[in-house]
């Protein structure tokens, strides 16, 4: 009773809050596009059309069209499948790890919580994304290796915030009465504790999300990313690069739905944040 | 005689999106010079929200949305803000009720008196060289009480005892010789015996100095030992005002009656 | 102040043995043989695969130390990095610490030049934002930091060229490496001039992200801190309101700032792979980057080590600027 309350005072923080709000629709109608693609898309996102090549944008093509003649707006919509699902499964394997991780540490504390911190502060000393390319390079890009490889370097931030509050919560009274009546740990830590520390991580999360979406368009736009010829959006601005001077429309679309996208989710992670606590660190 | 404060109808209100809080509702009284006047009140009457009306310190959302604050004969209200600031510190300071907070945690007791020292010496137009800044720290702290002012002087703020650092607050309301003093619960924060301490330095000093002293408190025992007479506040607005003797013989009110009795039998 | 410097130095060391196991492993475990590799190198220069005898491949697996068991191999290569000695370059066969020398002043120089202009820029914006809290201009700049922030440095780099940079539009800047050709000649003014024509894309490249990062902190930092009520006390003092914000409230606001310094800089290095590639500066990430591609295993281990030393350093120093800089942490309470 108490969670269903709490969750409509932040509902209604959050729904005065009109960017965000505008954030909270951009993404979900980009959850739309990607689930109706191959419907939404007028042309093939892979078949080449020699006869079409480099076409500035017109009524045929609405944004133009790449060197093998392909419709840019079909393989960007079709792109938004790979940012989408890459954000929400990095982030949701990196969630993970960090709840366990973070509830183990600030639960148990002693050696498990000193060896889980030294861990976190070697991982965060990692030059983060040059680890994810050296990985990738050698188990291969694909986007489940992207999804995996973000998710088992991003745990980090949420494993400490999870810690946090596990610290502040694991002495309050409520815990206290529930372990007074017999609870077991795995009781205490997952329906007692957990719930209550899982606004800070919600509002991380959706941070994490376009930084996941971020890291994932940097690594195609290197070539690291999903391979031809699936269409993703740092891919095409990656093969941009050799038209930069001729094709403008190849650079500047993918771009700005990668920046879009990115924005739409900050601005929900911020609403968010100022609706649970303006003052949360995270 | 012209008062050195006349406070006329003064009205401070909060005005957030959603709704108004009158914290400060029609509010008048006045204050003669060197004589010492008491605001009592609970928690949330509005004692603070007046005190920084005052100095027009009074940070947005509120607002002073009406009344008159004569201080020496000028409307504070209709001031443009440089003569208000070269006003505050001079002519009217205020000790708060947190020390610990109130000073600035990264700089010296020295360097934070000094800055009031030294405006005061600006204005005035005290040459430096007769009175040389570092002596007039030492004479201050000395003034208000501190038994080693140099080792304090050199101190920062979290390196010296509540008590101490109360005194230093003061210290520093006292470097621009104001004529009105305006101590906001200045013992509240601290433990029975340095209370009682610091409210006999407050007296002392007023004595000494001439000034006026404005109390604030929501203590009735403080009120009793400090101050002349008595304003007595209930949700921003005045509900009586007496002397303090008056006060306690025979009080109007009923709020002032609840308020007396709530107090622990401090006279015996 | 010693046995504090001593404690945290000691604390140091067990998070650079982790880094540098989980690097060693990392590249250890994946597949994609080194050796293999190399066979195949030799191959294209002209000796067929097939002729390749077997004493090839242990001559190989020897000069590399890969015959050996993972635990001897890790335990010689920690060995190496005490004495900054990282081996050959597989691609190359030039000592990697050579390379590594030439590329880490240019990225050096690229960040730092960044991030004294995010400072510099971002201080007196964030300021003059956050002490007009919620009028029409700090809202304006409150919006403008956030659109900043979203925007990903490659788009921004790729903007820039096309713009700026002889894309479709104007041709102002050059948009490979740090000097032009035959600037040898040039004096030294010269060349220092010609550098930082150079620069100026692929630092805005890289400034863009941080600068709106660091302004939405500082503002942040600077409205908490001006709620605090030694900023009451600094104006009922009497105080000009410039003493109260530049003073007051500045010296309180920097404190994170200057925490947060250190570890601005190795991310930064960490995040330069995609703008030096762009613009094709041969420091750090490029370096990184390459040898990625081309499985070059002592150059990447190296680079990992030594960029996780960087951020070790930077978290040791903006830990000593922090006790330097807040007089309420001392050296002996910290000890
Ligand atoms: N920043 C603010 N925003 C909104 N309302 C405020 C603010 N500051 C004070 N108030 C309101 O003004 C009223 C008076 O507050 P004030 O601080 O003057 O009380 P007080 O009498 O000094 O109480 P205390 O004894 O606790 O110090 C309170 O009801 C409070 O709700
Ligand atoms: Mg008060």
């Amino acid at each position: 009773m108490k969670t269903v309350s709490y969750k409509s005072v932040v509902w209604q923080q959050f729904k005065r809050n009109r960017l965000a709000l505008a954030g909270l629709v951009f993404v979900l109608c980009l959850v739309g596009i990607a689930l109706l693609a191959p419907w939404l898309s007028p042309y093939s996102p892979t078949e080449y059309d020699l006869s079409s090549i480099l076409l500035p944008p017109s009524t045929h093509h609405f944004l133009g069209t790449d060197e093998e003649g392909r419709d840019v707006l079909s393989r960007m919509i079709h792109g938004s499948r790979i940012s989408l699902s890459v954000g929400f499964v990095a982030v949701s394997i990196y969630v993970s790890i960090g709840i366990l991780l973070g509830a183990l540490a600030g639960y148990f504390g002693g050696l498990i919580d000193i060896v889980i911190s030294r861990l976190t502060e070697v991982m965060l000393c990692f030059p983060t994304f040059f680890l994810i390319l050296t990985v990738l390079a050698f188990i291969g890009p694909s986007l489940y290796n992207i999804m995996i490889v973000i998710g088992i370097t991003g745990w980090t931030g949420i494993a400490r915030l999870v810690r946090g509050e596990f610290l502040k919560l694991r002495h309050q009274d409520f815990v206290t009465a529930a372990e007074a009546t017999g609870a077991s740990s795995l009781r205490l830590i997952f329906f007692h504790i957990l719930p209550n520390s899982l606004a800070p991580v919600l509002v991380s999360a959706t941070f994490g999300i376009s930084s996941a979406i971020l890291v994932e368009s940097s690594l195609s736009f290197l070539g690291f990313g999903v391979q031809p010829p699936t269409a993703s959006w740092g891919e095409i601005l990656s093969q941009s690069r050799d038209f930069i001077d001729i094709a403008w429309w190849l650079t500047f679309f993918p771009g700005l739905a990668i920046f879009m996208t990115i924005t739409a989710y900050n601005l929900v992670g911020e609403g968010l944040r100022d609706a649970i606590d303006p003052r949360l660190k995270v | 005689m012209e008062p050195l404060l006349k406070v006329e109808n003064l009205k401070t209100y909060f005005l957030t999106s959603r709704e108004t809080i009158k914290a400060v509702d029609d509010v008048s009284f006045t204050l003669n010079r060197g004589e010492t006047l008491g605001i009592v009140g609970e928690s949330g009457s509005g004692k603070s929200v007046t005190a920084l009306s005052l100095l027009r310190l009074v940070s947005p959302p509120g607002k002073i949305v009406g009344g008159r604050i004569l201080f020496q004969g000028e409307d504070i209200m209709t001031l443009p803000e440089e003569t208000v600031r070269q006003l505050r510190g001079r002519r009217m300071a205020m000790v708060f009720q947190e020390p610990m907070t109130a000073l600035n945690p990264v700089f010296t007791v020295a360097n934070q008196i000094c800055e009031g020292v030294k405006l005061h010496q600006q204005l005035s137009g005290t040459a430096r060289v007769i009175h040389p800044r570092d002596e007039k720290v030492i004479e201050l702290l000395k003034l208000v009480g501190i038994p080693d002012p140099e080792r304090v002087s050199k101190s920062y703020p979290h390196e010296i005892s509540g008590g101490m650092r109360q005194r230093v607050m003061i210290a520093m309301a006292l470097a621009g010789n104001p004529d009105l003093l305006i101590a906001d619960e200045p013992t509240t924060a601290l433990d029975v015996t340095i209370q009682a301490q610091v409210l006999e330095l407050l007296k002392e000093l007023q004595k000494k100095l001439k000034m006026a002293l404005l109390l604030i408190t929501h203590d009735f025992g403080v009120i009793a030992e400090t101050v002349e007479r008595v304003i007595v506040m209930q949700q921003g607005k005045i509900v009586e005002e007496a002397t303090t003797l008056e006060l306690f013989r025979k009080p109007e009110h009923p709020y002032t009656k609840k308020l007396l009795e709530m107090i622990p039998r401090w006279a015996g | 102040m010693f046995p504090y410097l001593f404690k945290r130095l000691l604390l140091i060391i067990p998070t650079f043995f982790g880094i540098t196991l989980i690097t060693f492993l990392i590249i250890q475990l994946a597949p994609g043989n080194p050796v293999s590799l190399k066979i195949q190198q030799l191959g294209g220069e002209g000796i067929r695969s097939e002729t390749i005898s077997k004493e090839v491949i242990e001559q190989t697996k020897k000069l590399y130390g890969l015959d050996k068991p993972l635990g001897v191999q890790y335990v010689l290569w920690v060995k190496k990095i005490v004495t900054l000695d990282f081996g050959d370059s597989y691609k190359d066969h030039r000592p990697v610490i050579k390379k590594i020398g030439e590329a880490l002043p240019i990225t050096l120089t690229l960040n730092i030049v960044s991030i004294l202009i995010i400072y510099l820029v971002a201080i007196p914006l964030g300021l003059f934002s956050a002490t007009r809290p919620n009028s029409r201009i700090d809202q304006l700049t409150t919006l403008f930091f956030f659109i900043l922030y979203s925007l990903p440095a490659f788009w921004v780099a790729m903007l820039l060229i096309m713009f700026l940079g002889g894309g479709e539009y104007l041709d102002l800047f050059p948009v490979v490496g740090i000097l032009s050709r035959g600037s040898e000649q040039l004096s030294f003014f010269g060349k220092i001039g010609n550098m930082l024509w150079h620069l100026v894309l692929p630092v805005t490249a890289l400034t863009v992200g941080g600068f709106a990062f660091m302004a939405r902190f500082w503002r942040a930092q600077v409205l908490e801190v001006i709620r605090q009520d030694y900023i009451r006390t600094a104006r009922a003092k009497g105080l000009p309101e410039r003493i109260v914000v530049w003073k007051h409230a500045v010296r309180n606001a920097l404190i994170p700032m200057v925490t947060l310094m250190g570890s601005l800089l190795p991310a930064m290095i960490g995040g330069s792979v995609i703008v030096e590639q762009i613009f094709t500066i041969p420091g750090m990430g490029k370096l990184g980057f390459e040898a990625v591609l081309s499985r070059d295993y002592p150059t990447v281990m190296a680079l990992a080590a030594i960029e996780a030393l960087l951020t070790l350093v930077g978290i040791l120093l903006s830990d000593l600027l922090y006790v330097a800089i807040d007089p309420r942490i001392s050296f002996e309470g910290k000890a």
